[in-house]
């Protein structure tokens, strides 16, 4: 049973794509568990647990980046997530994480601003960012 | 949300991003909504149904809507809502247009025409992206006004991993209202009250409650002869600065792609010739990858309190034609009671929705709805009615 669930695993990461990394400023000592992010990619947590400002920055809709970070920590399809942001647009209540094209913008605005978490793919992340989660 | 193509706005928000402080000009942004729908009747004797009949048509249900938001600090928002719709010959009008002013992240207020959080849908009925079904479940959602002019107080927190918002609404409605199908002249003074919506991740809960001076200019002056001996009665059916009341309480659960839902609401006007409302449905529906199938029960009762009947003295002389008093008596009350009073109403509705997400921002909708009643004021209770809708709900 391990070795299949190893396979599988091992399959479905191969055949995908390569882990992605969640990422903050170097200086953001908040510990990040999956919940918690998640929270802040919903918009229904502002800030870091230490209470600092948490700013969540989205790459952009349909990248495989977004949609491997949506499907594997947030746990919505990109539907089901439009359906959530939809009922907040319109009814004033919230907008939706801002978009970026590529990790490097990612991680160039991530390393400026403190209260900034984004994601982008493990391989990307260098020395000016700090990774708190990978999967 | 945002257009991908408005890359000027992506261009100068990220410039915001990026800086730690921001003295750049209004953010602004656009955000739209339509749904374009068709439907046909299957019953060529029966009554319109949401609309339709039997024809085919594509206005009745169809609509554009667009929103426009700007943070004019970093505290204050501005927001006005643009809706055409097809049953108005798409002619737009401001749905709401609000000012919102942010104390801190859990608390604000805004002021102008706002939409009232009356029920679990009640705030975004008119996105259908944002629900499975093809329209809000009727027998609860065709409550005739959604907006008002005045205040909403929002609270919005977190205890623990549940969330808590809490809206506090208080404002008035001005314009017509449908009363027995026939657009009346209406004010809703005073309206205010509470909602309370609680959600633990994949489950939620909501209870709601309004209450309102309502004033309705339906003219029962004609009967009012027949209390001349008790006017105290004939003030029980006129609808003048009567307490109005909105009940609702409810339920969503979506786990494992399984969705569920319950709501019950009540609503009525005291002393007056409107029904006490009793509404309610049960929802349930499973989603499959990018498709959702979901079948939903719904029930309406409207009932009246003719007690004010009693008003009419036990004997009555009717000018025009003298008869026996008693008899004339016991017509009146008749006329009174069911011709004064609105119909009294039981309906049960079926519905069967497909839903197809055929791209992220776009869903397509195949809906089968059965409506029938088992009373209704003066005609067969045998009435029933079914009809088969398609259409495509998309945000952008």
């Amino acid at each position: 049973m391990k070795t299949l669930a190893f396979i599988l695993l091992t399959l479905f990461s191969s055949a995908s794509m390569a882990e992605i990394a969640v990422i903050v400023h170097p200086s953001n000592a908040s510990a990040l568990d999956d919940s918690s992010i998640t929270r802040i990619f919903l918009g229904k947590a502002k800030s870091f647990p230490d209470g600092s400002q948490a700013i969540a920055v989205n790459q952009s809709e349909g990248s495989a980046a977004t949609n491997y970070f949506n499907e594997n920590l947030v746990g919505k399809s990109a539907s089901q997530l439009k359906a959530y942001w939809s009922k907040l647009v319109f009814t004033g209540k919230g907008t939706p994480p801002q978009e970026v094209a590529s990790d490097a913008e990612v991680i160039e605005l991530v390393s400026k601003n403190p209260s900034l978490i984004g994601y982008v793919d493990a391989s990307s992340v260098d020395g000016s960012v700090k990774a708190v989660i990978t999967f | 949300m945002k257009l991908n193509r408005n890359s000027l706005l992506i261009a100068g928000s990220i410039v915001a991003l990026g800086m730690t402080s921001t003295n750049a000009s209004a953010e602004v942004r656009i955000n739209g909504f339509a749904s374009i729908y068709g439907g046909i009747t299957t019953d060529s004797d029966q009554d319109k149904l949401f609309g339709y009949d039997d024809d085919v048509a594509f206005n009745p249900e169809s609509l554009f809507g667009l929103q426009v938001s700007a943070d004019i600090s970093e505290k204050l928002t501005a927001t006005a809502q643009l809706l055409a719709r097809g049953e108005n010959d798409y002619d737009a009008d401001f749905e709401w247009a609000y000012l919102t002013y942010s104390f801190n992240d859990e608390m604000s207020l805004s002021a102008g025409r706002i939409r009232i959080p009356l029920f679990m849908y009640s705030e975004y009925l008119d996105v259908g992206y944002a629900y499975p079904w093809a329209r809000t479940p009727q027998a609860v959602y065709d409550v005739n006004f959604n907006n008002m002019d005045g205040l909403r107080f929002n609270y919005a927190t977190s205890l623990g991993m549940w969330d808590a918002e809490l809206q506090a609404v208080y404002g008035k409605f001005d314009g017509d209202l449908n009363i027995g199908g026939v657009p009346t002249a209406s004010t809703l003074e005073n309206f205010a009250g509470l909602s309370l919506d609680l959600t633990y991740d994949w489950f939620s809960v909501r209870a709601s409650y309004y209450a309102t001076s309502v004033t309705i200019g339906a003219d029962v002056s004609a009967i009012q002869p027949f209390f001349a001996l008790e006017p105290e009665k004939y003030n029980d059916l006129v609808i003048e600065e009567d307490t109005g009341t909105f009940g609702g309480i409810g339920a969503t659960v979506d786990y494992n792609d399984w969705i569920l839902g319950v709501e019950w609401v009540t609503y009525t006007v005291d002393d007056s010739i409107i029904q006490t409302t009793d509404a309610g449905y049960v929802t349930i529906g499973k989603r499959f990858d990018s498709s959702t199938i979901i079948y939903t029960y719904s029930f309406l009762e409207a009932t009246n309190d003719t007690s004010a009947v009693s008003g009419i003295p036990s004997t009555l002389c009717l000018a025009p034609n003298p008869a026996d008093p008693t008899q004339c008596a016991l017509l009146a009350r008749d006329f009174v009671a069911n011709d004064v009073f609105l119909a009294e109403v039981e309906n049960d509705n079926h519905s069967v929705t497909y839903r197809w997400d055929f791209n992220p921002a776009a869903a397509l909708k195949f809906d089968y709805t059965y409506k029938e009643y088992s009373l209704r004021d003066n005609l067969p209770s045998d009435d029933s009615q079914g009809v088969f809708t398609v259409g495509v709900d998309l945000v952008f």
